[in-house]
């Protein structure tokens, strides 16, 4: 499905509508932030200094495009790999990781944020999304509600009763999927007959399927969606086509259900690489921006946790990546 | 208000009423709530009083009333939910169990979460499947969430404004049977506080512990037995926490213990009152700790339900029995 749903065509548009220099720096640094702090834990499991990390590697530019775009002040929801989503927010790599080395459950004050612990039960956090957004429009506030979920969780309930709610009660939640390809071992072919946006309409949503693998092309969309939700007072649902890359979590073994092919062709689809590839085109980008970019992120990542096994170095919630460092 | 007199259901509406008033953060969200004022009319009179943001008239999903619940809460209001009946609850069971109930502990830094839920149940009124059962228990064993059930009339207000008060999720259960009928109660006065176990007859040879439509038939069996013995009767009114020094207290004076629900026997609240104050109150007791309760079976057509359910009868002959113990 999602092959042959992110058609060639879309993958060599060119991105006219980002022409803007800072945007470009802003998505992408913040996308290869990410990156290296999802790397960085990954390592730091597997020397058992966490106890569990789902990557998100092949996902970020699905979020940092969303988050970016929604705008500081709109209270997310997000389900358990939106990573790259919490560091774009201000979200610090140690009050990330902090639940991963299970000495709690969320390492962030949510009101400090406006982003809500992990949901680990899937689903059930797009009710309270449009329970948090009734509130809003009752207090007359213009924010809005974002909330993330996967592919795997539009099988449940609370999915279909979310989006359902939120049409009758018309309110101001953009449900953003994340159609990852894969609900831990289950692709999506096994799991849905129509799309999710196909879905959505059917409740009475409007809805676009957007090629997540194209942070440009994700901020656009979800600028649009915002000021629909705004002039409309409804809600939006966006599916993103992106693939997970790594396992559904550290303990996972992708190997027993798919094939590397399938890897390797999103592999090209990376959507740093592509990002970069379109900046390139953006008048004043230069490679040696990006090579400090890079360079700084890693230096500051080859430090994630480092001091001690017990995670308690995560409980300094000091160490903070300056992303004005690099733009 | 037209004068209903002072029944269960008219102070339960009162109650309602006055806590609308004294905070405009309080939202009430349920199946029919609004127009029609809910099935058994608890929310009569809301809706045109406070209007349908404050009362809202919900979709017929109850997973979508305590999930919406939970994030009007966490945007800073004060949810009042009804569930229509007791076994209409399960399809929210994901959203109580998973969420309302963790989301404090999950969020650390002190997040306050107002939330209560409304729950008419019981049987013994010829109700259809579905309609008449008792699962406080089964909330009553997950952590995160308080158990309170009114009794009487002049209890509910007070123990449905403490609910209302609490900063954490709150099951507010409610005989449904006794919404409406005249019900005499011992009445010793209003109480002192919406909190811990009331003694509604002072006793001193048996303990008998309730909560819900069967303290009324406890209270008919201390009746019927007044010329033989001198029973204490207490509401738990609480469920979880439970309130076991008053029960222990009694315990250590009576030296015998009856608990009576009309929940069903096996693993119900009786056998926690049993367990707890079995070892509280060990050296004290004089006869094994009985149970009254619903036979452990599944709710029967209710043309059959007498047979299910514990009667006046069955109180008497249990409290009679651990007295000759």
């Amino acid at each position: 499905l999602q092959s042959t749903i992110v058609s060639q065509s879309n993958i060599d548009r060119r991105w006219a509508l980002v022409a803007d220099l800072e945007l470009s720096k802003k998505l992408l640094s913040l996308m290869i932030y990410a990156r290296g702090v999802d790397e960085a834990a990954t390592r730091l499991c597997s020397r058992g200094f966490l106890s569990l990390w789902p990557s998100c590697l092949g996902q970020e530019a699905a979020q940092v495009g969303s988050i970016v775009a929604v705008g500081d002040d709109a209270y997310v929801f997000p389900s358990y790999r939106e990573h790259a989503a919490a560091l774009a927010r201000g979200i610090t790599p140690n009050q990330l990781l902090h639940q991963w080395t299970a000495r709690s459950f969320c390492g962030w004050s949510s009101n400090s944020v406006n982003f809500h612990p992990y949901t680990v039960v899937v689903a059930g956090h797009l009710l309270h999304a449009v329970g948090y957004a009734m509130g809003l429009r009752m207090k007359g506030s213009s924010k809005i509600v974002l909330a993330y979920f996967g592919d795997g969780a539009t099988s449940q309930g609370d999915f279909s009763e979310a989006l359902n709610l939120a049409a009758v009660k018309g309110v101001s939640v953009l449900f953003f999927c994340q159609n990852n390809g894969w609900a831990i071992s289950t692709p999506v072919r096994n799991q849905m007959k129509t799309s999710v946006a196909d879905r959505a309409r059917g409740f009475g949503v409007e809805a676009v399927t957007v090629d997540g693998n194209n942070v440009f092309d994700v901020y656009d969309s979800t600028i649009k969606a915002v000021n629909f939700m705004r002039t409309s007072s409804a809600p939006f649902l966006i599916e993103a086509l992106t693939m997970r890359i790594s396992g559904h979590t550290t303990t996972d073994a992708p190997d027993l259900y798919r094939s590397s092919e399938d890897v390797e062709y999103w592999v090209d689809l990376d959507p740093i690489k592509r990002a970069i590839e379109h900046s390139a085109h953006v008048p004043g980008f230069c490679y040696e921006w990006l090579q400090t970019t890079k360079s700084a992120v890693d230096s500051f990542c080859d430090n994630l946790g480092r001091t001690d096994r017990s995670g308690e170095c995560l409980d300094d919630k000091s160490s903070v990546f300056d992303m004005r460092s690099i733009r | 208000m037209a004068d209903r007199g002072n029944k269960l259901g008219n102070c339960l509406n009162i109650a309602l009423f006055e806590a609308l008033a004294a905070d405009s953060s309080l939202v009430l969200l349920g199946e029919d709530i609004g127009t029609l004022g809910g099935v058994f009319r608890i929310t009569r009179g809301l809706k045109e009083a406070y209007g349908g943001d404050r009362v809202q008239d919900f979709v017929l999903a109850e997973s979508s009333i305590i999930g919406a619940a939970i994030g009007l809460s966490l945007c800073g209001f004060r949810p009042v939910c009804e569930i229509q009946f007791e076994s209409f609850i399960y399809p929210a069971m994901n959203q109580l169990v998973t969420q309302a109930a963790r989301m404090q502990l999950r969020s650390g830094n002190g997040l306050k979460l107002p939330l209560v839920v409304r729950v008419p149940y019981g049987g013994g009124f010829r109700g259809l499947e579905h309609h008449t059962e008792s699962n406080e228990g089964v909330f009553a064993s997950v952590a995160g969430l308080s158990i309170t059930v009114c009794s009487s009339s002049f209890d509910a207000a007070i123990l449905l404004k403490n609910a209302i008060a609490m900063d954490s999720p709150v099951l507010f259960y409610e005989p449904k049977k006794m919404y409406w009928k005249s019900i005499a109660l011992p009445s010793i006065g209003p109480p002192d506080s919406g909190l811990g176990a009331r003694i509604l007859v002072a006793g001193s040879d048996v303990t008998v512990v309730s909560y819900g439509a069967t303290l009324k038939d406890c209270s008919d069996a201390v009746g019927v037995l007044a010329d033989e013995m001198s029973v204490e009767l207490i509401d738990l009114r609480w469920l979880r926490p439970l309130d076991f020094d008053c029960v222990a207290r009694s315990v250590n004076k009576t030296g015998r213990l009856v608990v009576v629900h009309e929940a069903s026997r096996f693993c119900g609240i009786g056998a926690e009152v049993a367990a707890e104050v079995g070892q509280m109150c060990f050296s004290q007791l004089k006869a094994p700790i009985s149970r009254v309760t619903a036979k452990d079976e599944l709710y029967p057509p209710s043309a059959f339900e007498d047979q299910f359910l514990p009667n006046v009868a069955d109180i008497i002959t249990a409290i009679r029995e651990v007295r000759n113990v």
